[in-house]
């Protein structure tokens, strides 16, 4: 919302020069509301001067030319020639002199007008962009006491605040300048003018038939008919506010209601009479029926529904009541009666109704707000003035006042103990220092001996509902940078573990270690994706209103992503390893809210070797470092969209614990993926439940240790992991496998192993015989289980 | 006699041969060893000794061990030439250092992971331990519970994703953690959590419908604004490791905190002179923040008479962001691993 400081100054004083204008914007925006733009108006009128026309005369040499002699305050008039249409003498004219630059970049110099010299220009308010639409010479005549010679910018010059509508939006009563102008002069200590409750006089008894059927949406209805309107052009003063606040003068009338809008902040509205049925018709306010449509007067065709309320005579709809009014009842330059209604609609109605047709206007914004309905009669009242002050109608009728709900002019109390405001705020503000806030902000106040502070409130401030929210008001003004900064003084509470966050961050760290880069994915993917993973066959939970076709799925499996991922980054490097932990989701049955379960995804990519073991080798590494206490095992093969023969289910002791597994050609080709490529998925709660949570170290023996290298050979029938797991003895300190051999003279399906075994004995030094019966033995328990498997 | 002394020479001609030729270390040490081991032949001639007598046998004596001085002397010469040399060859061997020859081995964790890692730990020097919770959430967590009651705008269908019509959503911020953790827990609470949140928006350069949050809330007898600014301040000077960091409370609007601010920070790259991050402000908006508003505390069944505290929440996106001018908040959600690989910190 725009808000125009020399408009705020009808109400109290506002700083004179720009230096102490933008101070002022600048605590505004941290006392009041936060600011999204400043304009500073007028700021390319800079070298401009006020001139006066003296004398217009025609030009000889051309019939669209006149010659004017201005008088600029200087010892003689100058001359300047100008094919502009709307001069008179005696108008107050910008000029530009000669060596000015004007906004659009072009230098004034003396120049011969066929024959004629001109020493300068006259402006349009174009020129000085200080409006869009106007080609003619600006005319001054709105401006009191203006002084030839004088700069321009001394009369217009003006910071205009585009208000964040967010900060205020509790606040209906700062949606107009009366209002924000009681802060202004709050902050500044500043006297504040309020605003003149004017009285009329009428002598019409003639009534205008008001009819409410949703009493829930119409809280107060006033009007009044004006006849013999004169529609004009808007007075200078007006249409300059106007445009100002980027509103476009349209006539005198809708003028006015706007002027009124941005003034007091009330809406109002001016139907042509003689459109909705003349004198003696009934104004209905209602519900809209389903399917009901109105051209509205941005001429569209609106259809309604349920959720908008209108404005109707008995036989059709003339406005969507607080949003927009319609075309057909508009007031045009061929009216000659008005019907003027100001009225207050129930805030939460109007956002559905304006919301349902996603139309949003000025006057709809300020009903969401809430009006206050004590304004709608004055705001009438001041619309009326403006009319006859203008000469621009008659009044023709009675005001009609309808009100559907009580004591709208009730005052609510509010008592709390002033202890209160510096036990929130934690500094000590004097009692005086709040009751001059408090009284500058409209509040009546009173203070108790015993330190209750008891405050009347306003009708307009509906947003004060306890304490805290009068405390705001308190410290806002007081000025939170006066509070000084200490130490914090409370209980020391040891810190909760989060076991899940902190093993989180240890995986993140050791895998990055191993050289894994840690990626963040969207938690929403598409079915497409998951067909391009073969995994359309998982859980799918829907976002009913998605925002993009790539995204309209919570993923109940990181894979997707991990390969869109690994093929986008391929093209930049021949080989890396990614990771994620992230939630995936999952549809429980009976519960509320779907599942959420950490998952770790590991993939390692490479244009050209096997990747299998980077990833196998990082989850022994998570494994030994977390630490995690059992075996690790993995045994069976799995599906898609693995490779059946490069993967593997995950074991952790008896449990399953993850899957590991080369990714299937065709998935690969689906991706776009060229190398190998190796993926492992891990819930993360399975990972948690092995922590080894105090680890235990052994001594090691004074006595020298054996190493013996077992040498052998096995088919394809036998893992050497299980061969490992068969080897055991008393002393055995250590078991590996330090080489792997493939290849002649071996045949194709064996594999050659050599398996280190390190024997420790505590109580004295092995003998040699010691260590051969302890082989033997060994080697007979492999046999046993595996007899194909060969010694050498 | 006569032999026993020409053997000694010998032998010792032998011995000193093989050291001059040889040339290097290892083969010094064998021939070393053999030279004083007992297969020697000079150990062989002193068994011999025993056989002799008196003058005879003190003058082979003194041949031996005159030999064998002369040997152990020439070896240590020897040794101490072979060293050298090998030093020096060693030395001249040419190594550029500045080659990388194998793979660099370091990843990293994300830029956002990084941040709140940060986040959480300067929390924690003030006590503030982490939570973790959903990210699906109920309407009643996400918007009622935090005085956000069916009407209010923030929670219209362009800002919120749904997966059943007003009731379960994706998170739009963390401050659900807040309800959450004040259902179960009695005060005093002091916690920190971070996490994926989601809202309806376009994406461009400054909106991603994904992003991260961090959110902090304190909740104890005596906690004022007071102690918002300072710890506030306190942390965001240890976040950004920049002592000259003041923050300044700008009025704002939140359903949940009255009083409700916008907190920004002495911009940290021009130190508040204005710069074209700060957009010439020399103040950065950084986060949000209030005091917890009574209705939420009786929505979770805390009493506003005996406690109160305050909450705060921004995105480690931005925070970012400031530190390396970066403009572009999608940077962090296409993992191109070219951005994402150039913080190591781990």
């Amino acid at each position: 919302m725009k808000i125009s400081l020399s408009w705020i100054s009808k109400y109290t004083k506002i700083p004179n020069t720009i230096k102490e204008k933008y101070d002022l914007a600048d605590k505004f925006a941290r006392q009041i509301a936060d600011i999204d733009e400043i304009t500073h108006y007028g700021e390319h009128t800079k070298d401009i001067v006020v001139g006066k026309i003296m004398k217009i005369q025609n030009h000889n040499n051309a019939d669209k030319l006149k010659i004017t002699h201005i008088d600029i305050g200087e010892k003689e008039y100058i001359q300047i020639v100008t094919g502009a249409t709307n001069i008179y003498e005696g108008m107050h004219v910008p000029v530009a002199k000669i060596g000015v630059t004007l906004p659009n970049g072009l230098t004034i110099e003396k120049r011969d007008l066929r024959g004629i010299p001109s020493y300068g220009m006259l402006c349009s308010e174009k020129e000085l962009m200080l409006s869009n639409d106007h080609e003619g010479i600006m005319d001054l005549g709105d401006i009191k006491d203006i002084k030839v010679g004088e700069y321009l910018l001394t009369y217009l010059e003006d910071l205009i605040l585009d208000i964040d509508n967010k900060v205020i939006s509790n606040r209906g009563d700062l949606f107009s300048h009366e209002g924000i102008a009681r802060e202004i002069a709050a902050l500044q200590k500043t006297e504040y003018i309020k605003p003149e409750i004017k009285k009329i006089k009428i002598e019409s008894e003639k009534n205008i038939d008001v009819k409410i059927e949703s009493k829930n949406f119409c809280f107060r209805y006033t009007g009044i008919i004006i006849k013999n309107v004169k529609i004009k052009e808007s007075p200078l003063k007006i249409k300059r506010a106007l445009e100002r606040l980027g509103v476009q003068s349209i006539n005198n009338i809708v003028d006015i209601t706007n002027y009124i809008m941005f003034d007091i902040g009330q809406p109002l509205h001016a139907f042509d009479l003689d459109k909705i049925g003349g004198e003696g018709t009934t104004i209905f306010v209602r519900q809209a029926m389903g399917g009901e449509k109105i051209k509205t007067l941005d001429q569209k065709e609106r259809i309604l529904s349920q959720d908008n309320y209108l404005i109707a005579t008995k036989d059709k709809p003339i406005a969507i009541a607080g949003v927009m009014g319609g075309y057909d009842s508009r007031v045009d330059e061929n009216t000659k009666n008005i019907l003027i209604e100001s009225a207050t609609f129930n805030p939460k109605l109007i956002r559905k109704s304006s919301k349902g047709i996603n139309l949003r206007t000025d006057a709809s914004l300020r009903y969401e707000k809430r009006v206050d309905p004590n304004k709608t009669k004055r705001a009438l009242i001041e619309a009326i003035k403006m009319i006859q002050n203008d000469n621009a109608g008659e009044i023709a009728s009675d005001i009609v006042d309808v009100i559907t709900i009580k004591d709208i002019t009730k005052r609510d109390t509010l008592s709390f103990s002033f202890d209160r405001v510096e036990k929130v705020i934690g500094i000590k503000i004097e009692k005086k220092v709040v009751r001059d806030i408090l009284e500058r902000l409209n509040f009546e106040v009173k203070i108790s001996k015993d330190n209750i502070i008891s405050v009347k409130i306003p009708t307009e401030r509906d947003d004060i509902k306890e304490d805290v929210d009068l405390i705001e008001d308190i410290g806002r003004i007081y000025g939170y940078d006066k509070i000084p900064l200490k130490n914090p003084v409370y209980e020391i509470i040891p810190r909760k573990e989060d076991i899940l966050y902190k093993t989180k961050q240890s995986i993140k760290t050791i895998i990055s270690a191993c050289g894994g880069y840690e990626i963040k994915t969207y938690s929403f993917i598409n079915e497409d994706l998951l067909k391009k993973a073969m995994l359309d066959n998982i859980s799918k939970i829907k976002i009913i209103n998605p925002n993009s076709e790539d995204y309209t799925t919570l993923r109940s499996s990181l894979i997707p992503s991990i390969l869109k991922t690994v093929s986008t980054n391929q093209k930049n490097a021949d080989s890396f390893i990614l990771y994620e932990i992230a939630n995936v989701y999952k549809e429980s049955k009976g519960e509320e809210l779907p599942r959420e379960e950490y998952e770790l995804v590991i993939t390692a990519y490479n244009k050209k070797s096997e990747t299998f073991f980077s990833v196998k080798n990082i989850i022994e590494v998570i494994k030994e470092y977390l630490p995690l206490k059992g075996e690790i095992s993995y045994q069976d093969f799995l599906k898609m969209p693995y490779l059946k023969n490069k993967s593997a289910k995950i074991y952790f002791n008896e449990d399953y614990f993850g899957d590991i597994g080369n990714i299937h050609p065709e998935i690969r080709e689906n991706f776009n993926i060229n190398g190998n490529i190796t993926i492992s998925r891990i819930p993360v709660n399975n990972i948690i439940k092995y922590l080894e949570l105090f680890p235990k170290i052994k001594p090691i023996s004074k006595y020298p240790e054996i190493k013996i290298d077992l040498n052998i050979t096995i088919d394809n029938s036998v893992s050497s992991k299980s061969i490992i797991e068969s080897i055991y003895d008393e002393n055995l300190r250590s078991k590996n496998i330090v080489d792997v051999y493939k290849g002649k003279p071996l045949e194709e399906n064996q594999t050659g192993l050599t398996i280190r075994l390190v024997f420790e004995n505590f109580e004295g030094t092995f003998k040699t015989e010691d260590i051969h019966s302890k082989i033997n033995k060994i080697k007979e328990s492999i046999n046993k289980k595996y007899p194909n498997v060969l010694f050498r | 006699m006569q032999n026993l002394t020409e053997e000694i020479l010998k032998a010792t001609k032998e011995a000193l041969d093989d050291i001059s030729s040889c040339s290097d270390i290892q083969s010094l040490r064998k021939i070393s060893s053999v030279y004083k081991g007992k297969e020697s032949k000079l150990y062989k001639i002193l068994t011999e000794i025993s056989k002799l007598q008196g003058d005879e046998k003190k003058f082979i004596g003194s041949c031996i061990n005159e030999s064998k001085e002369k040997i152990d002397n020439v070896l240590l010469q020897k040794e101490q030439e072979l060293k050298i040399s090998e030093y020096e060859k060693e030395e001249s061997e040419y190594l550029d250092i500045t080659l990388n020859k194998e793979d660099k081995k370091l990843g990293s964790t994300h830029p956002v992971t990084q941040m709140i890692q940060k986040i959480v730990d300067v929390f924690s020097l003030y006590g503030f331990s982490h939570v973790t919770d959903r990210e699906i959430e109920t309407d009643w967590f996400c918007f009622q519970a935090l005085n956000m009651d069916v009407d209010h705008p923030a929670r219209e269908m362009q800002d919120t994703f749904y997966i059943e019509e007003n009731h379960i959503l994706p998170r739009t911020h963390t401050s659900s953690v807040q309800i959450r953790t004040m259902i179960k827990a009695k005060p005093p609470i002091r916690i920190i959590s971070a996490g994926r949140v989601y809202r309806n928006e376009n994406q461009d350069a400054r909106h991603s419908f994904m992003f991260y949050q961090y959110e902090g809330l304190i909740i104890d007898n005596n906690i004022s604004i007071a102690d918002l600014k300072s710890i506030l301040t306190q942390a965001l000077r240890k976040i950004f490791e920049n002592d000259k960091i003041d923050l300044r409370l700008r009025h704002s609007y939140f359903p949940y905190t009255e009083p409700s601010f916008e907190i920004d920070a002495t911009c940290m790259l021009c130190q508040g002179k204005g710069c074209k991050v700060c957009d010439f402000k020399g103040w950065l908006e950084l986060l949000g923040a209030g005091m917890v508003h009574p209705q939420v505390l009786r929505n979770v069944k805390i009493d506003p008479k005996k406690y109160q505290g305050f909450a705060f929440g921004g995105g480690p996106e931005r925070l970012i962001m400031i530190k390396n001018e970066i403009n572009d908040t999608r940077l962090f959600y296409e993992n191109d691993l070219r951005f994402l690989s150039q913080l190591k910190k781990l």
